[in-house]
């Protein structure tokens, strides 16, 4: 199963930096979308399905909490798992992005091996069904081809 | 400013550094104009940040040489790659990340604010007027100078 992901921040440098972190951490990805602002995310969302957003909170026009709040109240974008990439570590701002439903956060400066553990982590728990269900399919595939063998 | 609140600014930009840049900061202890390099161009980055209802900034000066390894160490790229908005956008994520991960540690409990950084040449103000300020945090670097101050224009 690939994942279609969103990079949300306002830095070009930063999105590049995190799109090759992805790349690296052997994630497997389908399509890896870039957006400068929480705005540029709502309009990607209206084109394209996209199974994990990574976003900065410190954006211009719309922040990183905004859009997380505006995706909770929408019933199709709702479940899309939202982890925030921010240099804002305050023990305030955490608990304010839980309870806005954020999968997960990451803090700036980060090193490659925590993006790779929480996004596996937050893909895993919010898709285990359709993992599960892959994994069967596959297997019935391949048993259904081994019977036409014999 | 406070010994033991420079110290955590010294501490956190070594690790913002050493893990984003792979760039080592070596505090210089006198003044900053001990470190000046007059050879060099400079750079300036600012954000401006609230903590509770207080108003402030952070201002980084740098060498041209050091800005642009920042950024090719930052995207993993060579500098001759480069050109000058992405190493001005990664002088702008610096000093949002040093800002942000330093109100993370000084005042975890607090909420902060943070603006929308800027980033530009020095042009107006003559590097080594700027250097006499007795307020900067001064780093050496295999690439040059890197000053930061808080609350100056």
């Amino acid at each position: 199963m690939a994942f279609n992901i969103l990079i949300a921040d306002d830095s070009e440098t930063m999105r590049a930096v995190i799109k090759k972190t992805v790349v690296m951490a052997g994630v497997p990805t389908g399509e890896i979308l870039e957006a400068g602002t929480g705005k540029e995310v709502l309009e990607i969302l209206k084109k394209t399905w996209v199974d994990v957003i990574l976003s900065d909170i410190n954006m211009p026009e719309m922040s990183g909490m905004d859009l997380l709040r505006e995706l909770k109240q929408d019933e199709v974008y709702a479940n899309i798992p939202v982890i925030l990439i921010t240099t804002e570590s305050s023990l305030a701002r955490m608990e304010q992005a839980r309870n806005l439903g954020a999968a997960g956060y990451i803090k700036k400066p980060f090193l490659p091996e925590t993006i790779k553990q929480i996004l596996l982590e937050v893909l895993e728990k919010a898709y285990a069904h359709k993992i599960e269900h892959e994994i069967l399919e596959d297997r019935n595939g391949v048993g259904a081809d081994e019977e036409m063998d014999f | 400013m406070d010994d033991n609140v420079k110290k955590v600014v010294i501490g956190s930009m070594k690790e913002l550094f050493e893990k984003m840049f792979f760039i080592f900061l070596e505090p210089v202890a006198g003044s900053a104009a001990d470190a000046f390099e007059s050879a060099s161009d400079y750079y300036h980055a600012a954000i401006g940040y609230a903590v509770d209802a207080k108003e402030t900034s952070v201002h980084f000066y740098l060498t041209e040489a050091l800005a642009w390894r920042m950024a090719g160490n930052f995207m993993g790229i060579d500098i001759s790659s480069l050109d000058e908005g992405q190493v001005l956008d990664t002088l702008r994520e610096t000093v949002n990340m040093a800002v942000g991960s330093l109100l993370g540690e000084i005042n975890p409990e607090g909420t902060a604010v943070l603006g929308m950084p800027e980033s530009g040449r020095v042009i107006d103000v003559l590097p080594e007027k700027l250097f006499d300020d007795p307020s900067f945090i001064t780093f050496r670097t295999s690439s040059g100078v890197l000053c930061m101050t808080f609350d100056k224009l």
